[in-house]
């Protein structure tokens, strides 16, 4: 497999495969982090779109001189679009503000039946559920590391935090979604 | 918890962010010390918890961004 850094040159030397490979190779990773952070499907994607034309546009400009580290790079373009989004919205992302949203809309009918898919809308909900109950600062943490795939050096090193707080923020969160899992489950219980 | 392994450690071992000497260092700390074990298994099952494949990102959304590419 191709590496990023080759695939970045190859574009600026205008082989257009080069960027639909780096496209399909990141799309799911950025595109998850994105989902988490804002929780909308649809403005998910907007955001991403977005990510990725000003990672081309930077690619053309030649901007780019994080050799070998384009997934960081590309998420810290995401990350600082989120950002952008909610100060522009004047709202950091509430708790507790889950959008009505189904994978219905998204997933075509005929790829899943009606049993997988209960199973995956509820499975998505409860997901969604323990993320939106952190604080943002720890949600962070946990998207990106968790679905981001970033390392938590990375990741410390994207937010500018200490390694140190990263994993002290991913600690709390492991911590409260336990609690939060023993609580939902002695409710089913009861 | 021992005065060698963290949670730090097992966050890290959890991720495969250890090193192999933290790794192996790590591994015979949660295989020798029941607690560790214990707060090892509560973490892997609570970050399983997480493992879910977001809805995938429209073809339609590919597209504009290659096609902006290709301009």
């Amino acid at each position: 497999m191709m590496d990023d850094k080759d695939l970045v040159r190859l574009y600026q030397q205008g082989n257009q495969e080069a960027i639909t490979e780096l496209v399909h190779r990141y799309k799911q990773r950025i595109h998850s982090t994105i989902y988490f952070l804002v929780k909308n499907q649809e403005l998910a994607e907007d955001l991403f779109q977005e990510t990725f034309i000003k990672i081309i546009s930077s690619l053309r400009n030649k901007a780019y001189s994080e050799q070998g580290k384009f997934l960081p790079w590309a998420l810290r373009i995401a990350h600082n679009l989120v950002i952008d989004h909610f100060r522009k919205e004047k709202l950091m992302p509430l708790q507790h503000d889950s959008e009505e949203f189904s994978v219905f809309d998204v997933i075509p009918a005929n790829s899943r039946n009606a049993v997988d898919q209960i199973i995956y809308d509820e499975k998505i909900a409860t997901v969604r559920n323990l993320l939106e109950r952190l604080p943002y600062e720890q949600r962070e943490v946990v998207i990106l590391r968790h679905y981001a795939g970033l390392s938590f050096k990375e990741i410390s090193k994207m937010l500018d935090i200490n390694i140190n707080t990263a994993l002290g923020r991913m600690h709390y969160a492991v911590i409260k979604m336990r609690e939060m899992v023993e609580k939902e489950s002695i409710r089913i219980k009861e | 918890m021992n005065k060698t392994t963290t949670y730090n450690d097992l966050l890290k071992y959890a991720y495969n962010e250890s090193g192999l000497t933290d790794g192996d260092r790590t591994q015979r700390a949660i295989d020798g010390d029941p607690l560790i074990q214990g707060e090892y298994n509560e973490l892997i099952q609570v970050i399983s918890q997480l493992d879910v494949t977001v809805p995938p990102v429209s073809e339609k959304c590919i597209d504009n961004i290659l096609q902006f590419a290709r301009q």
